[in-house]
């Protein structure tokens, strides 16, 4: 335990606690895109600074862990100002039409007062619907590297890597191969990941407001893992995985992208009775 | 008009004229019910559902060894391994989710040693990867014994205080050693002694196994081999350790619990102890049939013959799933009346005289049980489409047809009874599933916490002992010869579901797995001179089917894979229904086949074929 200040309030902690866990857990906003829970921390976004007394630099504090005696302040004009410039550069590379309802960059952008931003966007990559089930919006990415951990340390599919160099860095699947030629198979936890909705469901399904969100069981394999039905005129329009003890919200291709054969037009919607004398062979 | 048929079946030619085929995909209570109904309602025990033809081999070793069919450790009790020992499973395809912890364990440092004939992705992450001979399971396994016990590895204490049986083991698995099974089972003398030391020397070794394990003629005998492991190195009843048989579909488990067997009452009670079928008698009110019903092959041999005239198919794909299925498809057209309830019309409900439409999954309410012993609680979604009846409803309306009087208005109502009667989750109720969503077992009590490990202090047998049961080398019923000389190995792919009902016609798993494909190593490929992508036609003795050639440098030499979800190229036409003797499961790992070069190109019928997006 470490006992230290954070926006002047003593608060004492666990010392495997982040900064940014326990701000979180005083309900202190601080704002995060790179940093996802249950996720090894990168801290590569710059988002979450925050200002440590008699420290040089401000800190990510989603990677830093609070020391006995800090005096630690997640709202300072020196961080808020970092913090800000961050969201700003960000917002500045991707376009304003969004691929997700849920983009973690405007929800930030919005809590943060960062409107349209100062800067030139970076020139755009094209879009790439390749696979039948995800698509890729690289004009969209942030490069906060979600995917990367997601599809690497949690499914360990190794598909999705970061390549090339300084202002060409990018995303990419295998050496850089179209999604629908890679290796990747499929599992979607990726598009789980990501923040602004660089990957998406295929077919824009993420912007679509469902009605109902009913949670539920995969109906595939013994494995049980949980998901959320997100559902929208009695049709599932897309699913996503629940924090089950058995699967933490991870899902595979099936359960993630299996799920409209409840709606497919071969289903049968009435009893059938064989007509006399249809022979059965 | 279905309950009719049935009536007139059994009045004709008596209670065991009729058979049941419940539901791995379908709820708890749905299973509960459709045992109780074949039961009370047919009067007889002549009900199975496809744990059969997946671990029927596995539970029939655990019942005889622990006395206890379902797993041991979770699969993430892996994170508390040191050694994961994953054989004839193919879980990056098969269990993915289940594969990404095993993953992440060998990320970690845990030592994961992989065998298997066919290369999976997950031997990339293996310490050891052992492709060992196909069917030669126990001669690995038994050798493996064998260094354990010349090398002193074994956990006396363990063997001491926990086993029986275990001089006869000594006895059987003296004539196994490494240096005479090595050209058996192509794993050479060194590497099995250093697998066998790593597994029996760790702080905590787990076992997983699927199918390529239990769907062999001596697919009991492989499972023992197992049991016989964990019992000597005493790698069972602690955090990271144990014995984990992989559990295919949603709820093979829970449908198994449930009672869907034809030798075992809910709870795994057997039906010819005479204490336990009072018990369902108290209950249900009524005298039981106190002999075992026959299994899912039994059946349709029976149907066959003339001995079955009725059924009531409730989910299960035999004209798909069971081997050889020509004979599998004469069975079903030589039923008097068949009843198929199911929500699409599949393969076997072509055969049906009566299909009652059913509810897919997110339409309905229910618990289900995973592989970890998890009870977990699905919940409606949607409405079914046009008059598709919740399941729930058509079993209990056909149970008042066939003159039980059920009163059952909710699942919920099924499930306080389910509790009434099987003492493991006796604990759980259904508010608190509503509320937590999932709930292990054994939860005896209410409130118990339910246990992520079992075994712990004994195992529940009468002894309270675990039983080692030696096993010996039996070939496969079908070597290949000159004439078939290529080894068949079936199974599945990652975006498709067993017979592809559901996955082949979801729009997206269709697009990326749309036409019917065989892996055969490259070298094999080249030398029948088909290149990828071509036509190939594999024969065996019952029959021959064309599709697309795959090439895959993880086959092994000789042999062919090919996934059971492809009607226009079904690999059960071409399996041999040879039955494991213990478990009745079929050889699906292994037979015969021939394979040539072209062959017609496979039908594209009225789904699959990657199109299903283009609507």
């Amino acid at each position: 335990m470490v006992t230290f200040t954070l926006n002047g309030k003593t608060v004492v902690a666990n010392s495997d606690q982040t900064i940014l866990q326990v701000a979180q857990a005083q309900g202190i906003d601080v704002p995060r895109l790179c940093y996802m829970e249950g996720m090894r921390a990168d801290g590569n976004c710059r988002t979450c600074m925050v200002e440590i007394k008699h420290e040089r630099v401000l800190a990510a504090s989603c990677c830093r862990y609070p020391k006995e005696g800090m005096e630690i302040t997640t709202n300072s004009p020196r961080a808020l100002v970092s913090q800000k410039m961050s969201i700003e550069l960000l917002l500045s590379d991707v376009p304003e039409t969004t691929y997700t309802r849920n983009s973690e960059l405007d929800l930030w952008a919005k809590r943060m007062g960062v409107g349209k931003p100062r800067f030139r966007s970076r020139p755009q990559p094209l879009g790439d619907a390749s696979h039948p089930a995800i698509d890729v919006h690289l004009d969209a990415c942030i490069q906060c590297k979600r995917c990367v951990r997601a599809c690497r340390e949690e499914q360990v599919n190794d598909v999705i890597g970061y390549a090339f160099r300084g202002g060409h860095a990018k995303i990419v699947f295998d050496l850089d191969d179209p999604m629908g030629e890679s290796t990747c198979v499929g599992c979607g936890e990726c598009v789980q990941a990501c923040p602004t909705g660089a990957l998406a469901p295929a077919r824009g399904v993420a912007t679509i407001t469902p009605e109902k969100s009913v949670d539920s069981v995969c109906p595939y394999c013994g494995v049980g893992c949980q998901l959320t039905y997100h559902v929208k005129d009695n049709r599932i329009v897309y699913v996503q995985g629940k924090d089950g003890p058995s699967n933490s919200s991870r899902l595979c291709v099936k359960g993630r992208y299996g799920f409209d054969y409840v709606q497919h037009r071969h289903r049968l919607t009435k009893p059938l009775i064989r007509k006399p004398g249809v022979p059965k062979f | 008009m279905a309950a009719r048929g049935l009536i007139e079946a059994r009045n004709r030619y008596g209670k065991r004229a009729l058979a049941g085929f419940g539901s791995a995909k379908g709820t708890n209570e749905e299973a509960y019910l459709f045992q109780k109904l074949v039961r009370t309602g047919f009067g007889s025990n002549n009900v199975d559902h496809c744990t059969r033809l997946c671990h029927a081999s596995s539970v029939a070793a655990l019942m005889e060894g622990l006395n206890s069919g379902a797993v041991s450790n979770q699969v993430r009790d892996v994170a508390n391994a040191e050694v994961l020992f994953v054989i004839g499973a193919n879980p990056t395809m098969n269990h993915p989710v289940a594969a990404t912890w095993m993953k992440n364990a060998a990320k970690r440092g845990a030592k994961l040693i992989v065998a298997d004939p066919k290369r999976s992705d997950l031997a990339r992450h293996a310490t050891y990867y052992l492709q060992f001979n196909a069917d030669t399971d126990v001669a690995l396994l038994n050798s493996l014994l064998h260094v354990i016990v010349e090398e002193g590895l074994v956990d006396q204490v363990f063997v001491r205080d926990r086993t029986s049986g275990y001089e006869a083991l000594v006895e059987n698995v003296r004539k196994f050693s490494p240096e005479a099974m090595a050209p058996v089972c192509g794993i050479d003398a060194q590497t099995i002694r250093e697998v066998a030391r790593l597994y029996a020397t760790s702080k905590g070794s787990m076992i997983f196994w699927g199918m390529g394990i239990s769907q062999h003629v001596h697919g009991t005998d492989n499972a023992r081999c197992l049991i016989a492991l964990a019992l000597s190195t005493g790698q069972i009843g602690k955090p990271g350790t144990g014995l984990h048989p992989l559990r295919g579909q949603n709820n093979v488990q829970g449908a198994s619990d449930s009672g869907l067997i034809p030798m075992f009452y809910p709870d795994y009670q057997r039906v010819n102890v005479p204490e336990a079928r009072q018990r369902f008698e108290a209950l249900w009110g009524m005298a039981l049939d106190p002999d075992p019903g026959l299994t899912v092959v039994e059946i349709m041999n029976a149907a066959k013959r003339g001995d079955i005239r009725a059924m009531y198919n409730m989910g299960e794909n035999p004209a798909m799933s069971d081997p050889d299925i020509d004979h599998a498809r004469e069975a079903l057209a030589a039923l008097d009346h068949l009843v198929v309830q199911e929500i699409f019309l599949t393969e076997t409900a072509c055969f049906a005289d009566v299909v009652l439409a059913a509810t897919a999954w997110p339409e309905k309410i229910g618990t289900v049980t995973n592989t970890d012993r998890m009870v977990q609680l699905g919940r409606k979604a949607i409405e079914p489409p046009g008059d598709a009846k919740e399941d729930f409803w058509l079993l209990t309306e056909m149970g008042r047809r066939l003159g039980l009087n059920w009163t059952y208005s909710h699942p919920r109502d099924v499930f306080a009874e389910m509790r009434t009667c099987m003492d493991s989750i006796a604990g759980i109720t259904w508010e608190r599933l509503e509320r937590e969503s999932s709930v292990t077992y054994p939860c005896v009590k209410e409130g118990d916490p339910g246990a992520p490990v079992v075994f712990v202090d004994r195992f529940p047998t009468a002894t309270g002992r675990g039983k080692f049961v030696p096993a010996d080398l039996i070939p496969a019923a079908e070597r290949p010869d000159t004439e078939y000389p290529t080894v068949l190995i079936t199974g599945r792919q990652l975006e498709h579901w067993h017979t592809g009902a559901m996955t082949r016609r979801a729009a997206a798993l269709d697009a990326l797995e749309p036409e019917p494909v065989a892996s055969l190593h490259p070298l094999d490929l080249e030398e029948i001179g088909v290149a990828p992508g071509d036509i190939l036609t594999i024969s065996s003795r019952r029959g021959s089917i064309s599709l697309y050639a795959r090439a895959d440098d993880g086959m092994p030499r000789r042999s062919a894979f090919v996934p059971f979800c492809y009607y226009e190229a079904a690999a059960n036409l071409l399996t041999n229904p040879v039955l494991d003797p213990y478990g009745k499961i079929p050889e699906f790992k292994y037979c015969a086949v021939k394979v040539t070069a072209g062959g017609p190109t496979p039908k594209r019928l009225s789904f699959g074929g990657g199109t299903l997006l283009l609507d």
